[in-house]
């Protein structure tokens, strides 16, 4: 009963004109940052915090994390289209998204992601609103020995993210493990495989990596292919813009589990959307009852992981705003950004100034509405950008990944990355080595080794640490039996 | 929505454009300042920056713009002031320990001494700290507890080789006891694991955590500090406790490329002046949680060379000392 009459108090800061408009162009921008490749939320919401000192602390925030959330409904548009993630929370998206995109359906994987994200993100803003500070609380049992299990059984996915040989699938993720080594380790500061490069010192930037093994190989694939690929000579029929009846049906658990997961994943310290969108389809894929449909443009691969990462955004508010502990980059961003206001988020937010809390909390309901009405108009348009011919297109592509690899961290050496990781994964794909197991390897494997050794220098070496607390043991077996499990086709001789 | 994305690309080119742009070298400044902070966007060091930024630009009449160079402990950002072109318009954000210690435990293609110091912004307050409803009242508690069960207690920092890990270690090898130090990747993680019990202790920067302090989540057994913060008289120092060499504070500063025209130098040091006593200035530290702390090139240069004194042999003891 409180929460709403203190919901409805919200609304009525969230409804006023001017958090209207700055809400509105948060969600806009996030939309275009999300379209734009490399160029994500945190280098679009860093940018824009000088301009928000001239605002209120709560327009602003309600403008920043409009940007946030933007940004994930946005991601999933060109991982559809042409197969380069917006951000790196959609960089799973292409697998299948961009499959669906090649069979004509281009229009239905961009909507059931934005449907997806909107029922997530309501449902994750449902969450953060009645569970907020117990699920805070719940989150700080997570000491390292727990989340190397949780982490761990994640990378155990790594099987199921490839639609082909299971070794190459382990290959390609120990290449990813080391990869994700490369600069200074978390626990010593000693620096790995840098060799002697500077710009390597802090390792390898995750838009270079993704952009290039995905979208860059992608445009070498189609220039060497033909002048014409038969994906721009596909008639677009104006009813297939939306999911039909059978997609939904097929969709709709994939949304809820992700959502759930999505938002979990999100309260967690280091999770956030990245992880939480390859956990989804890792595990949509073990529970499909076609897997094999899996990277042919199965929708459930696209349901899944979208709504888990618009989920993990209102996740990863929990821990901001009750504890003060920013979940990812972003949110350190908003922290930032809130501290310059002289808000301080933590224990007394909420008390302190409930108008903050529950305006914003308001404004990400309307906000997610607003992306919805956005999004789908713009569905048909997005569709007519595959009838550019390809000659003029690719060119503008490479420019804007181009661009947003330079953008992350301002530096050209992270352009030369990119480009070179394009070629690399142009080769991936002539010997039919995936590059998905390779990503969720390194996205996962710099956080399992710092809480594998964070564990350990607790336990003085010991690994049965991991076995005398309840919820590392019961994850962990999990894991290993699901790691069993993947090598059963071998057992039985099928070589899948 | 197509003239809108356009519009974007027109301003992305024409922020690309502008910054290669020649200087132009009568009356300077004569277009935007950069401000090269060492850590990312959220960062202490980067609000710093950005209030810095938001005061400078009122009295050099161009905008002051923050610039995050992440990475390698501060030495990227380093290095892209120390590789531009030496004409004041790019100024570093760093640390007093960035040039004493940091630098020291990696081989990079500069010297510390290609950049000099124009001025001092802020000290950070670091000190240990425990849970709010931890047994251990004061630090001798904690000392009693980790002598009675010798290589178990616990305690959290951000970084093996930065001040705040160099402090504790130093303290716990003069009290005599071994501990488990467990590296965190930042502060909200050390602070999480605090929190949360994972550690009994925990090394950290009171900006960051002054929030939990006053809901008595976190409580600070000492400061690492000579003198007691006024708004935390009961909160030892320790010199007091006895530890005088691990005094290591953390001051922050703005440092320009030493072949800079001195004319420009001393418009730039005037400007840093001006900013410190600008009231603004001192509020926007204040809501940081941070203490502003003036001091000019020498105060600077002073403190790199205590920094080096106490911290080379505490690096080369753990082992990270490479030298230069």
């Amino acid at each position: 009963m409180d929460t709403i009459h203190s919901l409805m108090y919200g609304f009525s800061i969230g409804l006023q004109p001017e958090n209207l408009l700055f809400c509105f162009i948060g969600v806009l921008i996030g939309t275009l940052v999300g379209v734009l490749p490399g160029i994500g939320p945190i280098g679009a919401i860093s940018l824009l915090l000088p301009v928000t000192f001239r605002m209120s602390p709560l327009s602003a925030i309600i403008m920043l994390a409009g940007i946030y959330y933007g940004a994930m409904y946005g991601g999933s548009t060109t991982s559809i289209l042409v197969r380069i993630p917006g951000e790196a929370a959609s960089v799973v998206t292409c697998l299948d998204g961009y499959q669906m995109a090649k069979k004509g359906r281009a229009g239905a994987a961009l909507g059931i992601a934005a449907f997806g994200s909107f029922i997530a993100g309501t449902l994750g803003l449902v969450g953060l609103m009645l569970f907020a500070e117990p699920l805070a609380r719940f989150a700080l049992k997570f000491g390292p020995p727990e989340y190397f299990a949780v982490l761990f059984l994640g990378l155990t996915l790594v099987t199921f993210l490839s639609g082909g040989s299971v070794i190459k699938a382990i290959m390609m993720g120990a290449f990813g493990f080391i990869l994700s080594c490369v600069g200074l380790d978390s626990i010593q500061a000693s620096p790995r495989m840098t060799f002697n490069v500077l710009y390597l010192w802090d390792g390898i930037d995750l838009v270079s990596l993704a952009v290039g093994l995905f979208g860059i190989s992608e445009v070498l694939i189609n220039i060497e292919g033909s002048a014409k690929p038969e994906l721009l000579e596909m008639k677009m029929k104006l009813g297939s813009f939306f999911p039909t009846l059978a997609d939904w049906i097929k969709a709709k658990g994939a949304i809820l589990r992700g959502s759930v997961l999505g938002f979990f994943l999100g309260v967690l310290p280091g999770g956030g959307g990245v992880v939480a969108s390859f956990l989804s389809y890792g595990i949509e894929k073990r529970l499909s009852k076609e897997p094999e449909q899996f990277g042919k443009g199965a929708i459930e691969g696209v349901a899944g992981p979208e709504s888990a990462n618009n989920a993990a955004t209102a996740g990863a508010f929990v821990p901001l705003l009750t504890l003060g502990i920013p979940a990812n980059a972003v949110m350190a961003l908003l922290y930032g950004a809130l501290v310059l206001h002289g808000i301080r988020p933590g224990p007394f937010l909420i008390p302190q100034h409930p108008d903050l809390f529950w305006g914003v909390i308001s404004s990400m309901y309307i906000g997610n509405v607003m992306l919805l009405v956005l999004n789908l108009p713009l569905i048909p348009m997005w569709v007519q950008i595959l009838k550019i011919p390809y000659r003029i297109f690719f060119p503008l592509i490479l420019l804007f990944c181009l661009m947003g690899s330079y953008s992350v961290n301002n530096r050209t050496f992270d352009m030369f990355l990119m480009t070179l990781f394009g070629i690399i994964g142009y080769l991936f794909r002539k010997f039919e080595y995936e590059s998905a197991p390779l990503l969720l390897a390194f996205v996962l494997g710099p956080m399992v080794e710092a809480n594998l050794r964070q564990s350990l220098l607790i336990s003085k070496g010991s690994f049965l640490i991991f076995f005398t607390r309840p919820i590392a043991a019961v994850t962990l077996t999990l894991a290993l039996i699901l790691l069993a499990t993947s090598f059963v086709p071998y057992l039985k001789g099928k070589n899948r | 929505m197509r003239s809108k994305i356009c519009a974007l690309i027109v301003v992305i080119i024409s922020i690309l454009f502008f910054s290669t742009q020649p200087a132009a070298a009568q009356s300077y400044p004569t277009r935007p300042l950069e401000i090269v902070s060492p850590y990312t966007p959220g960062s202490s060091f980067d609000i710093v920056a950005r209030v810095i930024a938001e005061t400078g630009s009122k009295y050099f009449g161009q905008p002051m713009v923050v610039v995050n160079k992440p990475g390698a402990g501060g030495s990227l950002a380093a290095g892209d002031v120390i590789s531009s072109r030496p004409d004041g318009y790019k100024v570093l954000e760093s640390a007093q320990v960035f040039f004493a210690t940091t630098i020291k435990t990696q081989k990079v293609p500069f010297d510390a001494d290609d950049v000099v110091p124009l001025a001092n912004f802020v000290e950070m307050r670091l000190g240990m700290a425990v849970k709010g409803d931890s047994p251990y009242k004061t630090f001798d508690d904690l000392i009693n507890y980790a002598k009675k069960n010798p290589g178990q207690l616990k305690w959290s920092h951000t970084g093996r080789g930065i001040t705040l890990h160099m402090s504790a270690m130093l303290i716990f090898k003069r009290a005599g006891v071994t501990t488990i130090d467990v590296p965190y990747k930042g502060t909200p993680e050390a602070l999480a694991a605090l929190l949360g019990g994972h550690v009994d202790a925990g090394s950290l920067v009171l900006g960051a955590v002054s929030d939990q302090v006053k809901a008595g989540k976190v409580r600070f057994l000492m400061f690492y500090t000579d003198k007691r913060f006024k708004d935390y008289p009961n909160v030892p120092t320790a010199l007091e406790l006895g530890y005088p060499d691990a005094v290591l504070p953390t001051y922050i500063g703005l440092y320009v490329h030493k072949n800079t025209p001195e004319n420009i130098k001393k418009k730039l040091a005037d400007v840093c002046k001006k900013i410190y006593d600008d009231p603004e200035f001192k509020k926007g530290i204040e809501r940081l949680g941070e203490e502003p702390k003036f001091g000019g090139p020498e105060f600077i240069k002073a403190a790199i060379k205590k920094q080096e004194e106490i911290g080379i042999p505490i690096l080369k003891e753990i082992g990270l000392y490479v030298g230069k």
